[in-house]
């Protein structure tokens, strides 16, 4: 089963989506709504200081007189035209001589109505530098206030004819509840946010549907259609390829994979057509290599066959070297006839069925030692087989391998001191080893020895055609394995076989 | 050494050579059957079925068969093949004696239901041996059912 990359596709798309849209709108949000209390405060501020400057106005001279009556009927009627904010006026110890509320009047301004350090500030300053007034906001008790104090003067012309001589009167105090403007804010931030989010969900909805259409479900019928590939060209189904028209990068893949799957579906076709010849070769070969078998022996049987005959009803009529002559004859058929077997299981292995089967490397092994158990103890030869692993392998094939090379080992040890066999394992290399005490070969011959008819040593010091080790690499080829020695002469030889264990690639 | 039975033995080879070493080993072995070769397996069926040139022949079955496998006409899994599918014929002990051991052969003709199977080995030393052991086998110790 195909496991789509759209999911991960759309699932990229998406965050980098949101990260681009969210991120923004966040800090968009955040700044607007910051922005915007400073606005918003500002323009209270400026309202304030209308106000201020209003009621200041209307109060100015009534206080420089001291007529109250006039001071709490100008704020009479002014609480009566603005909610939300308070105004006090104090004399120099904070006590409320008018207010916009009426119970507040005689009492002493305190922290409850606005941060008394900042009327102690206003009250050190240097007297005469220009306006005393402090604009500030604070956060008393639950709510939060903007506030606007400053001091009230005695105003020259007035106390010239009237009153007191005071520069300073006292103070006025402009009090605005901010709690409904910041309400009104967060209010507006969410009402933001929550637009920005419906547009970023209908923004991603939007990429989301042109994706699907675009890329996801294109690509998803490519994918499709690769996947059902293999079984469509199993049932030879040629179909013409579906007409194109995007441009685009899709289109591009599209166009590649249909013409890759025209090409795949022509050189299918090719490699149907070369395996019908290849069968037909091989059929052929196998035709040739029985013809082979039978056809050449028969006349060395006629050779061999009827010099006996010559030697045994004729021996005493032959001169000199004749006998011997006509024996050579005999040697040589059989040794042409061994030829020919060689050859023949030469290319038989080439060719026979793999059977593979998982073996037990130390079961098999043994049960070659026991072909040898005579031979081994005539040559007091010291076999010694390690623990070796399981092998998916075919058991007939590595039955002859393994063979071989004990054979080899037993061979070349003939002329050697106690010698030694040691079949093992090598857990660095991987590799299956059978060591020998043996003659051993110079490495420069190493390609040689797995020749085939390739001897490094003369017939008549040890027998052999020099076909063994060249069919052991043909089976361990068909294994897709590789067979490897290391020898020095006169310090024995190892043959390593590497093969695929867990029999991948086979 | 002596046969209990005078019946002929059939010898079916093509190549003159080998038929000539094969009556020598058989006679070195003392073998006193008369010998009877075809020459390929058309005729060896003829002589066993008595038609072509053998319809009017009177002989009985023989007692033992050395089959070659690779013969002119007819090849030899043939020849068997129609010898074991006939009931009277299927009781004579068929062996193939041949120059090749392919697998396939050896499968087949002992899927046919051949009674032996040997390799003609080249050195005629063995060869003569091997005739000596088909002939002590299968005309002394192995006990056929009389034919009637």
């Amino acid at each position: 089963m195909v496991r789509f990359i759209g999911k991960k596709l759309s699932r990229t798309i998406l965050t980098v989506l949101t990260l681009a849209l969210v991120l923004p709108l966040a800090i968009f949000i955040v700044f607007s709504a910051a922005h915007q209390a400073r606005d918003m405060i500002d323009e209270m501020s400026l309202f304030g200081d209308d106000l201020f400057h209003t009621v200041y106005g209307g109060i100015e001279y009534p206080m420089s007189v001291g007529d109250s009556e006039a001071v709490r009927e100008q704020l009479l009627q002014m609480s009566s035209n603005i909610r939300d904010v308070q105004i006090y006026i104090s004399d120099l110890n904070q006590r409320v001589t008018y207010a916009t509320e009426a119970d507040m009047i005689g009492k002493i301004i305190d922290d409850s109505i606005y941060n008394q350090a900042v009327w102690r500030e206003l009250i050190i300053q240097p007297k005469n530098n220009g306006i005393l007034k402090r604009s500030f906001e604070e956060q008393i008790g639950e709510n939060r206030y903007l506030n606007m104090v400053r001091l009230v003067k005695n105003q020259e012309k007035c106390h010239q004819c009237h009153g007191s001589e005071q520069e300073i009167l006292g103070s006025m105090t402009v009090r605005m509840g901010t709690d409904r403007t910041y309400a009104n804010i967060y209010a507006h931030v969410w009402h933001n946010f929550f637009i920005g989010v419906l547009g970023i969900g209908a923004i991603i909805a939007f990429a989301y549907l042109l994706l699907f259409l675009l890329v996801t479900k294109p690509v998803k019928q490519l994918a499709k259609e690769l996947e059902e590939l293999p079984e469509k060209i199993e049932e030879g189904e040629y179909e013409a390829r579906k007409i194109i028209t995007r441009e685009d990068e899709i289109g591009c893949l599209e166009k590649t994979f249909y013409k890759m799957r025209k090409e795949l579906f022509e050189k299918n076709a090719i490699i149907k057509n070369t395996n019908k010849e290849l069968t037909a070769a091989n059929k052929e070969l196998e035709a040739f290599s029985y013809s082979v078998s039978h056809d050449l022996r028969a006349p060395l049987r006629n050779i061999d066959g009827f010099s006996k005959i010559v030697l045994e009803e004729y021996g005493d009529k032959l001169e000199g070297m004749g006998e011997h002559y006509l024996n050579r004859v005999r040697n040589g058929a059989i040794k042409m006839s061994q030829l020919i077997d060689d050859m023949l299981s030469f290319s038989r292995a080439g060719r026979a069925e793999l059977r593979l089967e998982q073996v037990s490397m130390n079961k098999l092994i043994n049960n070659v030692l026991r072909d040898f158990s005579e031979v081994i103890k005539d040559k007091n030869i010291d076999v010694k087989v390690e623990d070796l692993p399981e092998l998916l392998c075919d058991q007939k094939m590595f039955q002859h391998v393994f063979a071989n090379l004990i054979s080899n080992g037993i061979k070349y040890s003939s002329e050697v001191e106690r010698p030694k066999i040691k079949i093992g394992f090598d857990e660095g290399l991987k590799a299956f080893y059978v060591k020998d005490t043996g003659i051993g070969f110079d490495m420069q011959y190493h390609d040689k020895i797995f020749q085939v008819f390739q001897r490094l040593q003369l017939p008549e010091e040890y027998e052999g055609t020099g076909i063994g080790l060249a069919i052991v690499k043909r089976l361990v080829e068909r294994h897709h394995g590789k067979i490897w020695a290391e020898s020095e002469p006169g310090s024995g030889s190892v043959f390593y076989i590497q093969l695929p264990l867990d029999g991948m690639g086979l | 050494m002596l046969t209990n039975q005078v019946n002929e033995i059939l010898l079916v080879e093509d190549n003159p050579d080998d038929v000539e070493l094969a009556l020598h080993a058989l006679k070195r072995n003392n073998i006193l059957n008369p010998i009877v070769v075809a020459r390929d397996g058309q005729e060896a069926v003829d002589y066993l079925f008595y038609s072509g040139k053998y319809e009017d022949s009177r002989h009985d079955a023989p007692a033992l068969i050395l089959l070659d496998l690779k013969l002119p006409k007819m090849d030899g899994i043939e020849v068997l093949r129609k010898i074991k599918a006939e009931g009277a014929l299927k009781k004579v002990p068929v062996v193939i004696l041949t120059s090749s051991k392919e697998e396939k052969d050896l499968v087949e003709s002992y899927d046919l239901g051949v009674n032996s199977y040997i390799r003609k080995p080249v050195d005629f030393d063995q060869f003569v041996e091997t005739v000596r052991y088909i002939g002590y086998y299968w005309l002394l110790l192995n006990e056929s059912p009389v034919e009637g």
